[in-house]
């Protein structure tokens, strides 16, 4: 009984809000409730996905979370591999990567406008030293087509947690005996990388994994400050379309939250069933 | 399977609830159509009038905190509570509350202009006409097209205005000998300096658009006046963005990209970045180079081919739970000693929307004599410059189309 009470409870906190909010932006993107509303229509549904530009931010968005995971992942890897010795047991070093865990990522993108942009802190010092003669002539790291400021300000955001996950993991499951072990056993040090280091703490971190891509997938403030107008991250879109100037794109706003979720929801579904199936979890 | 068909049932009902809950809608407001403005003032006083405003500047939260609250206070014994909020927090916090049925509103009073109007307007969320009710209004000239008219639709007393502005280019003047006064030098200009000129994707950004796009069908012998004319839009739209697509290389950014807000913007002109920044309001100038954020050597004026001039005003929300007070204090804020301080560009710099010649006399010197603006063009210099501001469906459209056939046409 006090089981079913606590589910429920964990129901009514978590989950009813989020379907109810849900609910509410799929009747507002059908024309069923919104003030302006006229009736039941799809005009919305079909306007969103005939829109180049809609797409065009869903594959962006794709790609800026691949690459910002991809370089919060490897590089904290690759540092354990090397330096796990050092990295144990340091007081200082504990204490100071936590540090980046606390910037909001909106501090974090001010910080990056403030050093790679045109007339930003790398600007002034290459103008110093005569390698540019004025601000165009600094490589565009912010606002760029490629999203370069967003990416970094992601590594920075995500590195020093996934170091800590993957320090943790490491000690963990004993890995220094492991490679010992398999070193012993004839394998190569790259083949103990690929093989035993690699696939276990992947294994591991994997839900973590998942959580920061969606994380980085949905970003807003970062691409905000250090994206372009165009192509333009998913959240800044949908945010323009319900803030800006035209009331009647509201509706197509809420219909391309419903859609976002909905591709969430099945991706992970189907992420974690794999995965399960896998792991005989 | 069966708790999950009551888990769902659940869910429906609660969401039923929550939604039908706010169509009982009661009237607590009171109608004021009949109560004379003694009465008025009566009732306002020890109330509390809650007023969502842009609280991006300084020198404008200043002016409230350190003027207006305590003088309401002191005068009206009226607790002004401030609540920040641009105009599209505006509308959706009334959209919101208007789809939620509630019976009051959170806010009183709100700062509005333009299309902010316009959409408030459509969604029936402004309380009105009751202009006629402030004393102080017989100092505005309600004739004065720049009055009367926000963005083509008649105020009809549904909004009280409460400034008036010029959109100005700010330049550096030390980098820009001989400012451009039209599009053909402009041109010439950008392509002469490039990297230098941009055009930036907010509210302002497309006042500059609007300024232009009139220009255009202005020195075609036509105008932009009346409602949303889409032969007329199609026509010098073309040509705008004709125009800007043949110069754009030159641009920031080479054209590429572009600022998504005016602060980004004026953040660019003050690191040297760009040569040029504007602004909605005309004195902005003397305001940022008093804080020390623009160069000493700023300047500002207004293009001869024209800038928009638009008033901005104050409010009330359909469902204010307090219409007295807030008309109390939008009848102080409109009176000659509140215009007087917020028109000194030490203070704000804004523009009165009195009528100067309907002040009486020591009210009209005070004005007149004010210490002159430095670095900013004067008033009666810029007006005959003065574009009126287009139906508001011209700015919506040249926002989606900035983006279709500039931003993304790379």
């Amino acid at each position: 009984m006090s089981r079913k009470v606590i589910i429920g409870f964990f129901l009514v906190v978590t989950v009813l809000p989020l379907l109810a909010g849900l609910v509410y932006a799929l009747l507002y993107s059908l024309g069923l409730i919104g003030i302006l509303s006229e009736g039941f229509t799809l005009s919305y549904w079909s306007k969103i996905f005939d829109n180049q530009e809609i797409v065009k931010s869903g594959v962006y968005s794709f790609l800026i979370a691949t690459v910002s995971l991809l370089g919060a992942v490897v590089i904290p890897l690759i540092t354990v591999w090397f330096f796990h010795n050092q990295l144990e047991n340091k007081r200082l070093f504990n204490y100071l990567r936590y540090l980046p865990l606390c910037v909001p990522p909106i501090v974090m993108s001010f910080f990056i406008f403030r050093v790679f942009g045109g007339s930003g802190l790398l600007a002034r010092v290459a103008f110093q030293v005569g390698l540019i003669e004025s601000p165009a002539g600094f490589p565009e790291l912010i606002n760029d087509q490629y999203g370069i400021g967003i990416v970094i300000a992601h590594w920075l955001l995500a590195f020093p947690f996934f170091q800590l996950v993957i320090l943790e993991s490491y000690e963990r499951n004993q890995l220094g005996n492991m490679l010992q072990v398999s070193y012993n056993l004839g394998s190569s040090a790259q083949q103990a990388f690929r093989r035993v280091y690699a696939p276990i703490i992947l294994r591991q971190i994997f839900p973590t994994m998942v959580i920061f891509f969606l994380f980085f997938m949905a970003a807003y403030e970062v691409p905000l400050i250090l994206g372009v107008q165009s192509p333009r991250m998913i959240s800044v879109l949908v945010l323009d379309k319900l803030t800006k100037f035209n009331l009647a794109d509201k509706p197509e706003a809420y219909a391309l939250t419903v859609t976002y979720v909905l591709v969430v929801l099945i991706a992970v579904y189907f992420l974690f069933r794999k995965r399960n199936l896998k792991i005989g979890l | 399977m069966k708790r999950i068909q009551s888990i769902c049932l659940f869910l429906i009902t609660a969401f039923l609830v929550s939604s039908c809950g706010g169509n009982e809608e009661k009237a607590s407001q009171s109608d004021l159509s009949a109560t004379s403005w003694e009465e008025i003032k009566a009732q306002a006083a020890g109330t509390t009038v809650n007023f969502m405003m842009w609280q991006g500047d300084p020198f404008i939260n200043r002016y409230m905190q350190d003027f207006v609250v305590p003088q309401v206070k002191e005068l009206y014994n009226i607790e002004l509570n401030l609540l920040n909020g641009q105009g599209n927090q505006v509308v959706s916090t009334v959209i919101t509350e208007l789809e939620a049925g509630k019976s009051q509103s959170e806010l009183d009073m709100c700062w509005i202009n333009g299309e902010t109007f316009y959409q408030l307007r459509q969604v029936n969320g402004l309380y009105g006409p009751f202009t006629d009710k402030l004393p102080n209004t017989q100092y505005v000239d309600f004739e004065n097209p720049f009055i009367k008219y926000d963005f083509q639709q008649e105020v009809s007393g549904y909004e009280c205005p409460w400034g008036n502005v010029q959109l100005a280019i700010i330049y550096d003047s030390k980098r820009v000998n001989d400012p451009p006064k039209d599009l053909d030098m402009l041109a010439k200009w950008v392509k002469a300096h490039p990297g230098q000129f941009t055009i930036e994707n907010g509210f302002t950004g497309m006042t500059l658009l609007k300024s232009w796009l009139i220009a255009m069908a202005q020195a075609a012998g036509d105008d932009l006046n009346g409602d949303f004319d889409e032969k007329k839009y199609v026509k010098y739209s073309a040509e705008l963005w004709s125009y800007i697509n043949g110069v754009k290389s030159n641009f920031w950014r080479s054209g590429n990209t572009f600022p998504a807000n005016v602060a980004q913007m004026h953040q660019l002109y003050a690191d040297g970045e760009l040569a040029f920044t504007y602004s909605n309001n005309d004195s902005e100038v003397d305001n940022k180079i008093a804080l020390g954020v623009f160069p000493e050597s700023s300047r500002s004026y207004v293009y001869e081919s024209g800038t928009i001039q638009n008033s901005h005003f104050l409010g009330i929300t359909k469902k204010a739970a307090n219409r007295e007070g807030a008309m109390t204090v939008i009848n102080f804020m409109i009176s000659p000693e509140a215009q007087l301080q917020k028109y000194d560009p030490n203070v704000w710099g804004d523009g009165t929307i009195l009528a100067i010649d309907k002040l009486p006399k020591e009210w009209k010197e005070k004005f007149e004599n004010n210490p002159a603006r430095k670095y900013a063009p004067k008033r009666s210099e810029i007006q005959q410059y003065a574009l009126m501001e287009p139906a508001a469906e011209y700015m919506i459209r040249l926002s989606e189309d900035f983006r279709k056939k500039v931003i993304e046409a790379n």
